[in-house]
């Protein structure tokens, strides 16, 4: 006799109880259900990483919509019991969005730089410092503490002891929420929070993944509890970091979060339907109006200047078409040798605004720039490059350093004043250094840069009434500028409110003959239209003005020993001097639009066009006659002074978004809403672009998940086929083969009645075997009433029968369906 | 519960700490949110938990042992919104007074959700399957409702049957008591007569049918008939020890009765029951096998070790068969002498765990040792 088994081993258990699960999932809404999913997985990424990535930046409307729609997204999918799809949304998303590209990725880093820089500056500078207690300090730490701690501590204890099924829902609300609001606010507003946070919720979820995997729980209960002991303890680090951490650096007098407050306000103003709408590069100067003014502070400028004023370029206009300036397309500079200069290692400064008197002082100017959207900055005339900036062509705007924000440049402190120094001291460089380029560089501008539209024709007239001649080429310039400058003054009023030009006339000759009202902007077109038409280079300007008035309003004002550097016998020198240095913060009230004019020799000089500024420069109209220009500076004095103080900017400090500097990408204005700044036209159809690769990075994904589910479910399935166990395996098969009928419509498969079930399988699907239909009913009939195991070959006979009906089901339906069968439902 | 209670009072404490020592507006908002808390849950769970109810159903009413019962629970509610549940179900056996709880917890989502749980009874018996303790609760945990728990299903485990691979040798002999009558051969009940034949010698006298006989000028006897009467029965001994030994029993008995009937062999089963009385139940039938084995999963183990089934059958007068199947877990009963003196043939069935080899002797008493595997125990069975 054969003892199969001792009975005394028999189990202590006699009644056993499986887990349970949810079984009901009506198949008639399975396709349904599948596009759910993706439309969850779509709703939820787009919404968490929108967030995530713009550094909760965006507008509050905005970013309450982002945040409704992720919620609406995870409890849809916890209504339509897709949790695993719930939960796994959040670390989806982020991979998700990125690959979209939508949100700026140079921002993004920006932030990330930014952040860094702080803490390694934080480090740098304060290793050794231990503050005394102070009240800010002790607020930080309570609001930081507070938040984190109620948002951190209550999403683990929720995580720990809660259903792990949709415990993610309240978790995030509970710790989505108030971080929202804590950064909206500014109490944390940096990364390490946001790494906090999201570190948090991961390990929340780790313990809700494992608690899906089915056999996981049962085998591995120690396992889950100690992830989640261990998710507790990292959790509680993270926050316990992250407060104290805070609290020391507010002790220690560090002013991150101001910075913060503006980057985050910078961004909440961007103009989001730019972002999607044909995005115009060109301005168009018939626009009524002005931009609204927050005043907030874009720049911080120290520098050794003290009363003079000075022009900070940020970018011109080449061509005026349309009653809009354009910058050049690229291959204009193709024509000439002067795309030598796009290199970035030679300047239009270079050339001209250095010298080789050994005496000229250079000083050092540091810009900073509060906040940089783009990789362009401000320069002041006459700046010079060591090498180590990226120059394009003429623009004079700089690429920017990527590691940091703040530049520090030299330039000759004279420069605005140099007309004097530099005539006769500018020719070194030029001719010895870069006697080509500049020759070339000449002739391109006096190619490019003269002559006006054949409309024009009053301006014309009134510029050869205007126009001297019989002085040499310099003298004539400098008296053309100041005949230009005069009629500019006589005959046109500064006003904030020109009004809007009406269609189809032009803006220049509207402003100097029709309306004769306007801002910087007007006269600045206007005086650049003439000289050209006078047939002197002139070009439109842009940036920021720092005039006596923002001089008188320095702040931190030292003296100090400052290395500069200076050129003598054609070498950079190095040395010491006493100087003070005032920093002056600019706001948009300080944005201005001035003339340009190029003086061969020379480069380009400023020149100021708007009545009630001339004062505030001594450029080139103004140093011709000393007497006439100091007798003009009284008179125009109190002008000026009235007018500076009721009369802000009116120029946009905008970015410029040229396609002509070829190095600038198109970068979204913080100041983008309503422009009247110079802008350049851009070939590129930015937005369109945008929209079509969002669109194609959606395809892309949802193909790529689909067949990769796919792959995961239809691999299992046969692993499922392929056990230890052969009743187990062909079971398998036969739920397998169940399920696929029961898209057929064909629930007659009953395990009660298997020969009259396959006989009905037989006359339905001609395609089955008779014979074949036979054998399987008796491996199932054995399989389900007797109670021995089957064979390999009966297995073997069966999977090959499923699969091969399977197949052939597929393959004999419509193309629609065999698609939903397949990529849709899984079923092959 | 509690502790969902716990920490939202410590929480609340700490944010009522931090408002009183930190005055600061958003650390009162805080604490009204987190006031407010409770009251949104509470909300939260009475929407969700609105008419809410469990719908407990088996799929099917017996099962073999080891088969999958298939225990759904439907929950029902009025409303969409997801709500956490809980409640233990718990499966007892009535037979072997076992009881197996599982606590089960989740979330329902939408109005109508199955939850599909799997039983498996290793033993034989009624097994009873209800909800307790159901509650819904709050995301939170801090508030719980209790919901309507469901009726109790009933699900019985029958014995599993067995095929054996036996043959009938001995046909079942006559006995005088039975209600129908040999048309094979003659008996002694008169109220029957078989057949009317010549008068042979050592024919009795008073059988002679005097009134044939007087019209004929010889003499004819009448034949009674035999009066049939099942003769095979199969006697359960209830001394059991543990059980998985009960399981082999029941087993065993089942599928002897099922290889009789397949036999066309109508049998008698006879049992003790609670009363230690003997109950006799004739099977001729597949349905009355099955209420056999229905009654088998009511019978008690044996209380009084002294008091035997064996000794009480063997003496009663229900002794009266052909052939005696004794079916017993007590090794020691073999010996008995009463069942042993025996002038009928005695088959003994003894369940055991021990490897031995099964025995015939002259007087036609056999005993055979089944273990779980009652096939191939009984290979070879002769009855």
């Amino acid at each position: 006799m054969k003892i199969k088994r001792n009975i005394n081993s028999a189990k202590e258990k006699g009644i056993q109880i499986s887990k349970a699960y949810v079984s009901n999932n009506p198949s008639d809404n399975k396709v349904f259900m599948r596009l759910v999913r993706v439309l969850v997985i779509f709703m939820g990424t787009f919404g968490a990483l929108y967030s995530f990535v713009s550094g909760y930046k965006l507008d509050y409307t905005i970013h309450f919509f982002i945040t409704v729609s992720l919620l609406c997204s995870l409890l849809f999918g916890t209504l339509y019991g897709l949790k695993r799809v719930a939960v796994c949304v959040f670390p989806a998303s982020a991979l998700i969005l990125l690959i979209i590209g939508y949100i700026n990725i140079d921002q993004f880093y920006s932030f990330l730089v930014y952040t860094w820089n702080d803490c390694v500056d934080f480090l740098a500078f304060h290793t050794y410092q231990f503050p005394k207690f102070s009240t800010l300090g002790i607020q930080r730490f309570n609001e930081t503490f507070v938040w984190l701690f109620i948002a951190l501590a209550v999403s683990l204890i929720i995580g720990f002891f809660s259903f792990y099924k949709v415990h993610f829902l309240p978790v995030f609300i509970i710790t989505f929420v108030p971080m929202e609001a804590a950064i909206y606010y500014g109490l944390v507003p940096d990364l390490f929070a946001v790494i906090c946070f999201f570190a948090c919720n991961a390990a929340v979820l780790s313990m809700s993944i494992v608690r899906f995997k089915k056999k996981y729980f049962e085998k591995y209960k120690f396992f889950q509890k100690g992830l989640a002991a261990v998710s507790l303890i990292m959790c509680i680090f993270f926050t316990a970091a992250l407060c104290l951490s805070n609290w020391g650096i507010t002790m220690s007098g560090y002013e991150r979060p101001e910075v913060f407050n503006t980057i985050r306000k910078n961004f909440s103003n961007t103009d989001f339907k730019n972002l999607l709408s044909d995005k115009q590069e060109t301005v168009d100067l018939s626009e009524q109006g002005r931009r609204e003014f927050d005043m907030e502070e874009d720049l911080l400028i120290q520098t050794p200047l003290e009363s003079n004023s000075v022009y900070l370029k940020c970018r011109t206009g080449s061509v005026y078409e349309n009653n809009k300036w354009y910058g050049f397309d690229s291959s204009v500079y193709d024509e000439t040798p002067v795309n030598k200069m796009t290199s970035g290692n030679i300047s239009v400064s270079d050339i001209f605004a250095t010298s080789e008197n050994g005496k000229r002082n250079l000083g050092l100017m540091s810009i900073k720039r509060v906040f940089d959207m783009s990789g362009l900055t401000y320069l002041p005339y006459g700046f010079y490059n060591d090498g180590s900036l990226t120059v394009n062509t003429d623009e004079g705007a700089i690429r920017k350093d990527s590691q940091s924000l703040k530049y520090s440049i030299s330039y000759d402190r004279r420069a605005n004043n140099f007309w004097g120094e530099l005539q006769d001291n500018a020719y070194f460089l030029r001719d010895v250094q870069y006697p080509e380029i500049s020759r070339s560089y000449t002739n391109f501008v006096n190619q490019h840069y003269t002559g006006v539209p054949d409309n024009l024709t009053r301006l014309k007239e009134t510029a050869e009434e205007l126009k001297t001649v019989g002085l040499n080429k310099r003298e004539n310039i400098i008296n053309s500028v100041k005949k230009v400058q005069q009629y500019l003054k006589n005959n046109a009023e500064y006003s904030l409110e020109p009004g809007a030009v009406p269609n189809g006339e032009d803006f220049t000759e509207h402003f100097l003959f029709e309306n004769k009202k306007g801002f910087c902007v007007h006269f600045a077109t206007a005086g650049v239209m003439l000289l050209r038409a006078m047939g002197i280079p002139s070009r439109y300007a842009s940036g920021y003005i720092i005039s006596e008035n923002d001089f008188d309003k320095a702040t931190d004002i030292t003296s100090e020993k400052v290395d500069v550097s200076y050129l003598k016998d054609q070498k950079i020198e190095k040395t010491t001097v006493e100087q003070q240095t005032v920093t002056v913060s600019l706001t948009d009230e300080n944005a201005h639009a001035w003339a340009e004019v190029y003086v061969d020799g020379l480069g380009w000089i400023p020149c100021e066009m708007t009545a009630g500024y001339s004062q505030a420069t001594k450029g080139l109209g103004d140093m011709s006659n000393d007497e006439e220009s100091e007798t003009e500076n009284n008179k125009n004095n109190n002008q000026s002074e009235a007018d500076t103080t009721t009369s802000p900017v009116t120029e946009t400090a905008t970015e410029p978004t040229t396609e002509m500097v070829t190095t600038i990408s198109n970068e979204s204005s913080e100041t983008a809403s309503d422009l009247t700044d110079v802008t350049v036209t851009s070939s590129s159809s930015g937005a369109g672009l945008n929209v079509l690769l969002i669109v194609l990075a959606i395809i892309v994904f949802i193909i790529a998940f689909d067949l990769i589910a796919r792959t995961i479910i239809v691999r299992k399935r046969l692993k499922s086929f392929k056990g230890r166990n052969l009743n187990k395996n062909a079971k398998n098969l036969y739920l397998y083969l169940e399920k696929v009928l029961s898209y057929a419509d064909f629930k007659n498969l009953e395990k009660e009645n298997l020969t009259n079930g396959f006989e009905k399988l037989f006359k339905r699907f001609n395609f089955v075997d008779d014979k074949q239909c036979g054998d399987i009913v008796k491996v199932f009939q054995k399989l389900f009433y007797g109670n021995v195991s089957i064979s390999k070959e009966e297995l073997v006979i069966v999977e090959k029968f499923v699969m091969s009906f399977v197949s052939d089901f597929i393959s004999r339906q419509k193309r629609m369906k065999k698609f939903i069968y397949k990529y849709i439902l899984f079923l092959a | 519960m509690i502790i969902g209670k716990i920490v939202y009072i410590l929480v609340v404490l700490l944010i009522f700490g931090f408002s009183i020592l930190y005055i600061d507006n958003l650390a009162v908002a805080m604490l009204c949110a987190c006031l407010m808390l409770p009251i949104f849950l509470a909300a939260i769970l009475l929407i969700g938990s609105y008419k809410m109810k469990f719908i407990p159903n088996a799929l099917g009413e017996s099962f073999y042992r080891q088969d999958e019962i298939i225990y759904k629970i439907g929950i029902e509610k009025f409303f969409s919104l997801p709500i956490g549940y809980k409640f233990v179900l718990c499966v007892e056996n009535k037979y072997t007074n076992e009881t197996q709880f599982r606590k089960i917890m989740g979330i329902a989502f939408g109005k109508k959700q199955e939850i599909t749980v799997k039983i498996k009874s290793e033993h034989c018996g009624h097994l009873k399957i209800y909800i307790k303790k159901a509650k819904a609760f709050d995301y939170l945990k801090i508030f719980g409702k209790s919901v309507n728990n469901g009726e109790i299903c009933d699900v019985i485990v029958l014995p599993n049957i067995i095929e054996i691979e036996g043959t009938m040798v001995t046909m079942p002999t006559f006995d005088d008591e039975g209600n129908q009558y040999s048309k094979t051969k003659s008996g002694d009940d008169p109220s029957e007569i078989f057949n009317i034949r010549q008068f042979k010698d050592g024919d009795d006298p008073r059988r002679i049918h005097w009134n044939l006989s007087g019209r004929t000028d010889d003499y004819f006897v009448k034949e009674y008939g035999q009066p049939l009467m099942n003769s095979i029965v199969i006697l359960i001994d209830n001394q059991i020890s543990s059980t998985s030994m009960q399981d082999v029993l029941f087993d065993l008995v089942v599928s002897l009765s099922n290889f009789l009937l397949k036999n066309g062999v109508e049998h008698i089963v006879c049992k003790q029951d609670d009363d230690l009385s003997l109950n006799l139940s004739s099977i001729t039938d597949e349905e009355e096998l099955f209420e056999t084995a229905d009654g088998l999963l009511s019978m008690p183990l044996a209380k009084n070790p002294e008091k035997s089934i064996l000794d009480d059958f063997l003496n009663s007068e229900y002794n009266r068969h052909s052939h005696l199947i004794f079916v017993t877990a007590n090794e020691s009963s073999v010996n008995n002498p009463l069942l042993r003196q025996q002038s009928i043939p005695v088959t003994a069935m003894v369940i055991t765990d021990k490897i031995k080899e099964n025995f015939q002797t002259e007087d036609n008493f056999r005993c055979f040792y089944i273990n779980n595997d009652i096939q191939a125990s009984l290979s070879g069975l002769e009855l």
